[in-house]
């Protein structure tokens, strides 16, 4: 038990890795197959993670329902609204113009864009008060915010072209290279990543505890 | 002594209640819509450079869309999706469409009932296929090298996509002529590196604001051909088509909450300036 718990996942991942890995430095038919024989299986297993995550949510919250827990009514709207959802979906598809349809474009449309049209407000009162010169640093960072801002929008046109000119500018120089190292550290920490997995270094992946 | 004070005119609009520049977004936003300006759009080479790709590839050119957004996203996206496709169908290309996000399937679903009132020769399985959601991310990208049809065995609307005619010619990433994904997070980056990159084919994204300065590093290595980035981006591709709809029209009202957020900005940053000498003064005086 203990080696299929904790050797054995160890090894697929080693092995998986490597094969996966030596595979892109042969030029074969077969080396093409076993890769999207493989892909096939990903897809496959992600499906099942999927099952598994909608059951841990319904697990959560009816969880929170039996302990009656702070708010527990809105697992109740939770648990509801997804079980009518599956069986709408199931019995009449979720075509458009359909009940699941119905509902995904007159309620679940509205709501979403709605949550995020807020944020608008939020972000203008709290650039109001939070964006402040207080360091030289954070005024050159106002001063670009404040370039784009305006530049990349009608009215910045109709100002000045330099505005716009300038606002481009920023976006394809400063921006671009600073998105470039995050790009690269991201990837460098990602290499890193796949190799201490592939040699067992790094095992939280297969949770933690007994 | 100092609590008796009343405060000055520049702390007590410091402290403006939030209610009040709550107001002032609304006001701005709802103004421009009833009564609009028509302030001029300015294409950008990134925008442009989508437009002209799909403009000058030779009628029939297989053409891949993604469609990786839900509803948050869609009064960016929706408008931008709808002008592409819109100039992919008018042009006569072949279209197949996909979905990463499972919320966003619906809104593809919206815009092609939409387009097929418009074009009602635009035929399903023959110019276009709905290949709808597959679960797994990355892995779908990397799995459609290989074939559509076995990744996605059955497209949206449930009918078998290994016999459609438009698979027939049209069944992996690497026989699409181009590519443009809408993209509301990070799955294009997924689709530059194990998809486009790998197969070589040409692509452009059409991203939300938020996410677009992300994207630049593709574009200037040439990973991207174009993008078009925003309501702003939308509404430079409504332009150029010569098809103004929903992106034009809400750019005045877009305009208005970046003057209005600019000029708050800068005023709060001249009044905290002006507080700190005054308190300097205050200070002084006491002393």
């Amino acid at each position: 038990m203990q080696f299929l718990r904790k050797q054995f996942p160890v090894m697929l991942a080693f092995v998986m890795g490597m094969t996966m890995f030596i595979r892109e430095f042969v030029p074969a038919k077969f080396s093409e197959r076993l890769y999207y024989g493989f892909t096939n299986w990903a897809i496959v297993i992600t499906g099942f993670a999927a099952v598994f995550a909608i059951l841990s949510l319904l697990h959560h919250h009816m969880n929170k329902v039996r302990r009656r827990a702070q708010g527990y009514g809105y697992s109740v709207i939770t648990i509801l609204a997804f079980i009518q959802m599956i069986i709408l979906g199931l019995v009449f598809s979720v075509e458009p113009r359909t009940p699941a349809g119905w509902e995904y474009q007159w309620m679940f449309v509205p709501m979403q864009a709605t949550m995020f049209a807020t944020l608008a407000f939020f972000i203008a009162s709290a650039a109001f008060r939070a964006f402040r010169a207080r360091t030289w640093e954070a005024l050159a960072l106002l001063i670009a915010g404040l370039i784009v801002m305006i530049g990349r929008v009608p009215i910045g046109e109709y100002i000045s072209t330099h505005l716009g000119t300038f606002a481009d500018w920023i976006m394809n120089n400063p921006n671009m290279a600073g998105f470039r190292g995050i790009v690269l550290g991201v990837a460098l920490a990602q290499v890193a990543i796949a190799v201490r997995i592939i040699f067992g270094i790094e095992r939280t992946y297969m949770g933690g505890g007994d | 002594m100092d609590k008796e004070r009343k405060p000055s005119f520049v702390e007590r609009f410091l402290q403006m209640d939030r209610r009040i520049i709550y107001t002032l977004v609304a006001l701005a936003v709802a103004i421009p819509l009833l009564f609009p300006m028509g302030l001029p759009i300015k294409v950008t080479p990134e925008v442009r450079s989508v437009y002209d790709t799909i403009e000058n590839l030779p009628a029939g050119s297989n053409i891949l869309m993604s469609v990786d957004f839900d509803p948050a996203s869609q009064p960016e996206l929706y408008p931008m999706m709808k002008s592409v496709m819109r100039h992919v169908v008018r042009k006569g290309h072949k279209l197949a469409i996909t979905v990463l996000w499972p919320n966003g399937v619906n809104l593809a679903a919206q815009c092609i009932e939409e387009l097929k009132l418009e074009f009602p020769e635009w035929t399903n399985t023959v110019d276009y296929v709905f290949l709808g959601y597959q679960v797994g991310g990355a892995i779908v990208i990397m799995s459609v090298g290989n074939s559509f049809s076995e990744t996605f065995p059955k497209d949206y609307y449930g009918q078998s996509t290994a016999g459609m005619p438009i698979i027939k010619e049209f069944n992996k990433l690497g026989e699409a002529d181009y590519m443009v994904m809408f993209e509301a997070g990070n799955s294009g980056d997924w689709w530059i590196v194990y998809g486009t990159e790998v197969h070589d084919v040409p692509v452009a994204g059409g991203v939300t604001a938020v996410v677009a300065p992300q994207y630049y590093p593709y574009l200037q290595a040439k990973q991207l051909n174009g993008i078009i980035g925003g309501l702003k981006g939308a509404a430079e591709y409504e332009k150029l088509t010569e098809v103004p709809a929903l992106a034009t029209s809400a750019m005045d009202s877009q305009s208005m909450v970046h003057a209005l957020i600019f000029v708050a900005i800068v005023l709060a940053n001249i009044f905290a300036l002006m507080l700190v000498a005054e308190k300097r003064r205050r200070a002084q005086e006491g002393r």
